[in-house]
């Protein structure tokens, strides 16, 4: 197909062409991980989390249309966490009134308590950068040995390079400069990452 | 211990949720030991003295130099002058890399530092002589294309050596990566040094045990990154396949490669690859458009035994080629030695052949019983294996070509994928079906033919074709038209469920990227013969500027008169919102035609730019613009519409019907590389008296040069166009005149 078809392409746009297959897969992957992730701590039981999880998948995927490019990234997660929360809402409501009847007979209706905005917004930051991030860690993993990983991993647990070094079996100059490789790479992942699914 | 490990994992994820926020380029600044070379040394002031300049590249210069302290002449490789910091680490990373190598074969380097002005440089081992390169040029004009054996065996032995440096290099994880006759250096008493180690790397993976070398500097995880970055780098002709893809694995099989490639040139002073660009070039190495030396230059006398290692150092598939580089050398080595080579797959002739120059002297002494005896020999072996061998080798031969063509249809799937899009986008089905259908055969496995299938399947009501072609990786949009088809193959639909269900599809699909295949869903159900259908589909109708002929021919072939009117409405909206766009004559010109609607009509009449020649003897129609015009009007994009001129000056006078009260005229013409033609334009309100038009500019949009005369509001009726000369070259083709 010829680039006039073709203007932008970034992982969002690209999810947007319904010939692209892998663009799209790559969107589910890289969102159904995080979803899961805050139902779950929304208290959503595991047999509701992957019918909500496809909701809440389509709703951000059809908001794609409407996102012009400009990124207000200020307002991402405002955003992301009013449409989980909407669609959540949804999904218990639905559920209530087909519960309903049978709870009232056996009166073990109870009331589920839904999580408010603000406080939703709260675990919606935490848990994206962490998912991000994490995520970050792991695409960036086959381009450094295992012991530079766990070098970095471990100067993040807090560890001081001469510890790491006595662990890992190399110098605490080594340390420092491997653990500082992977930072700069993994922070460029981040940025990337965060280009291609953040709008 | 599982809550310490817990208590670890959290602060892992604190301290990476930390890094959420980070700017690269803040975080590149504040950490120094990133450059770890460069931040190992001191600058000093350097002792070279008698500094003059040797050769000049892209990025570093080579001078000459003294060292009065080992009272020597050594080469010094410095940045050329204002080279950005960041090619600092690289820069000495190269020279660190090829002083880990200590070869006979491989460049020595002295030194390694910082200047005054802390820029870095190093020095080597000062080498006179050629490069191989000049050589092999040199060789084969003087020889005038066909080697002599011996001058091929002094190549053969030059590549012996190199090979002898890149086993060794190899054997030290390091890849060289930009081997070619340039990087090659021949000494005046034959030494062969191989330099220019820049895009080396050490193998990732690879464990290397310490010992000589400082650990660190070995370690991968400093030297790496370097090459990374996701970049080509090499060059082409050279370059193995693998170097081409933007992140693939460089292994050993990647030095061998363009160890094939300097083998290939030596034969025959040319790259296997062939490209009058740089990306064509990159284009036939991704393919593996590589002729075989025998074949390029039959007349030659090119050894077949070299040509075959060449060859299969140059595989496509890194599996194909040799495994090492040893494997490589030792095939060469028997090819001097006189053995038939592992890649030449030697028939017995050929090894009776190969005894016979082996063991030349006794045999001529033994004279004719040898050769007898070889000959009986001979003709028992082959006919004791003829029948078996003509059975393995006709299967063998016929599983090949089976192999080719499956390869070659897979190859020319996308292409005629492409070709199908093309013909969806002009409103053709049929045709778009047809060569999707043949896409499909040729590559079964590709799920974009396949789905392209199912949907277009779809549109013909072919269901149970449809559900069994829209099978695989279903993007959200086709998996709504797989779901409606399902339900209209069951039969499972209320005509209010499928209203809703082809709304959902609708507001999907206007949603998304609008390609050939978008735009075809859109239109679908404009031309449906529910009203009310047709009502929603043209809601959610949107097209493109592209797609707007398309939709007018999808429309006239098949809808009714009323759907042709609804689109043609549709496509005058869109032409409307961009009255200037160049390429509404088409669209306009056939909604002129088809609509009904007499205020359309005139709406579209309104579009066609005024492009009408007339009374004019010079100016002929039809095709006969073949035969050697000076000018081609082309006024729409059907071919018969062509008018043209052959004597000179040429010139066309246009009616634009009446007076108009004109402003501007803008006159687009094909821009063509060779011809330089000069126009001038000139207006006239009867036909009889012109004036000239000053021109305003001139600019170039795509592929084709806008002239803009302007002028004071004139009543102007005729327009008329000059061409004053024209250098010689293709005929000249005005795409469009415009009067505003």
């Amino acid at each position: 197909m010829s680039d006039r078809w073709v203007t932008r392409q970034t992982l969002l746009q690209r999810a947007k062409n319904p010939d692209d297959a892998k663009a799209w897969n790559d969107f589910v992957k890289y969102y159904t991980d995080f979803i899961h992730v805050v139902l779950h701590q929304m208290s959503f039981r595991i047999t509701e989390i992957d019918d909500v999880t496809q909701e809440i998948l389509v709703r951000i995927w059809q908001h794609l249309s409407t996102f012009n490019g400009e990124k207000h990234k200020t307002k991402f997660r405002t955003w992301l966490s009013a449409l989980i929360r909407n669609q959540a809402i949804n999904a218990i409501k639905k559920n209530q009134r087909y519960e309903t009847k049978r709870e009232m007979a056996t009166n073990l209706h109870e009331e589920k308590q839904i999580i408010s905005q603000p406080e939703l917004e709260k675990i919606v930051q935490l848990e994206w950068e962490t998912h991000i991030t994490t995520l970050a860690l792991n695409n960036i993993k086959t381009l450094f040995t295992g012991v530079a990983i766990r070098a970095f991993e471990l100067s993040l647990a807090g560890k001081s390079a001469k510890e790491i070094g006595g662990i890992l079996d190399i110098n605490p100059e080594s340390v420092r400069t491997l653990k500082n490789r992977v930072k700069l790479r993994l922070i460029k992942e981040i940025e990337q990452l965060r280009e291609d699914l953040e709008f | 211990m599982t809550e310490q490990n817990h208590k670890t994992e959290d602060l892992v994820r604190d301290g990476l949720r930390s890094l959420f926020d980070a700017k690269s380029d803040d975080a590149a600044l504040s950490a120094p030991d990133l450059l770890p070379i460069f931040s190992g040394l001191k600058p000093e002031p350097p002792h070279y003295t008698d500094k003059t300049l040797v050769a000049r590249g892209g990025m570093k210069s080579i001078f000459k130099v003294h060292d009065p302290k080992t009272a020597r002449y050594v080469a010094m490789a410095t940045l050329n002058a204002n080279s950005p910091e960041e090619l600092y680490e690289p820069f000495l990373r190269e020279a660190r890399l090829t002083a880990l190598l200590d070869h006979p074969n491989i460049i020595t380097i002295h030194d390694i530092g910082l200047a005054t002005n802390s820029t870095p440089y190093f020095t080597m081992e000062l080498k006179t002589g050629q490069s191989l390169n000049q050589i092999i040029e040199e060789k084969f004009s003087r020889l005038n294309k066909a080697l002599p054996p011996e001058t091929t065996n002094q190549f053969v032995n030059i590549f012996l050596k190199i090979c002898d440096a890149i086993d060794y290099a190899h054997s030290r994880n390091v890849l060289h990566l930009d081997l070619k006759p340039d990087n090659i250096q021949i000494g005046q008493h034959g030494e062969v040094v191989v330099c220019d180690w820049g895009l080396g790397k050490l193998i990732g993976d690879a464990e290397y045990d310490g010992g000589e070398f400082d650990r660190l500097l070995l370690n991968p995880d400093l030297l790496n990154n370097m090459t990374l970055s996701g970049h080509i780098k090499g060059t082409p002709g050279y370059m193995a396949p693998v170097q081409v893809e933007a992140r693939g694995e460089k292994t050993c099989q990647t030095d061998i490669y363009a160890l094939g490639a300097i083998l290939y040139n030596m034969l025959t002073n040319h790259t296997p690859v062939d490209g009058k660009t740089a990306d064509e070039m990159l284009e036939n190495t991704a393919k593996g458009n590589i002729i075989s030396p025998n074949e390029r230059y039959p007349n030659r006398n090119i050894p077949p035994a070299l040509a075959a290692v060449a060859m299969k150092a140059l595989s496509t598939d890194p599996a194909r080629r040799y495994r090492s580089v040893r494997e490589l050398r030792d095939d060469l080595t028997s090819y001097l030695n006189g053995f038939s080579t592992a890649a030449e797959n030697a028939s017995l002739m050929q090894e009776i052949r190969l005894f016979y120059k082996r063991q030349k002297k006794v045999v001529n002494l033994s004279g004719l019983f040898l050769l007898a005896l070889a000959t009986a020999i001979t003709i028992a072996f082959i006919s004791i294996h003829k029948s078996e061998q003509t059975a393995r080798s006709t299967l063998a031969e016929l599983q090949k070509k089976q192999k080719e063509l499956e390869k070659r249809g897979r190859q020319a799937a996308p292409a005629i994928l492409d070709k199908a899009l093309n013909e969806l986008a002009a409103g053709n089905l049929e045709e778009a079906l047809r060569l999707t259908k043949m896409a499909s055969v040729q590559a079964p496995k590709n799920s974009s033919a396949s789905n392209l299938l199912g949907l277009l399947y779809f549109f013909n009501g072919q269901y149970a074709e449809a559900d069994e072609s829209l099978r695989a990786k279903l993007t959200p949009q086709y998996r709504l038209i797989k779901k409606l088809n399902e339900a209209y193959l069951n039969n499972a639909l209320t005509p209010e469920q499928e209203y809703d269900h082809v709304e959902e599809l609708l507001r999907i699909y206007s949603q998304s990227v609008l390609t050939p295949i978008t735009t075809s869903v859109l239109l679908h159900w404009t031309v449906d013969e529910r009203p009310e259908f047709r009502a929603l589909a043209l809601r959610y109708l949107r097209l493109p500027k592209e797609t707007l002929t398309g939709a007018i021919n999808f429309a006239v072939a098949y809808g009714d008169p009323d759907a042709v009117d609804a689109i043609t409405l549709h496509v005058l909206h869109e032409l409307e919102a961009s009255p200037d766009w160049i390429g509404r004559r088409l669209p306009a010109t056939l909604g002129m035609k088809l609509t009904r609607d007499p205020a359309a009509k005139s709406r579209f009449k309104a579009l066609i730019p005024a492009n009408l020649a007339l009374g004019q003897p010079i100016v002929r129609k039809g095709m006969e613009y073949l035969h050697n015009p000076d000018l081609v009007v082309d006024g729409n994009i059907a071919p018969e519409s062509f008018w043209s001129a052959a004597s000179r000056p040429a010139t066309i006078t246009i009616d634009l019907g009446k007076v108009h009260e004109v402003t501007q005229v803008k006159l687009f013409v094909d821009r063509l590389d060779r011809a330089k033609p000069s126009y001038a334009m000139s207006h006239s309100e009867d036909g009889i008296e012109f004036n000239p038009l000053p021109m305003k500019f001139r600019q170039t949009i795509e592929d084709r040069i806008c002239y803009a005369y302007e002028l004071q509001p004139t009543p102007i009726r005729y327009v008329r166009l000059k061409l004053l000369h024209l250098i010689d070259g293709p005929p000249v083709q005005i795409r469009e005149i415009e009067v505003y």
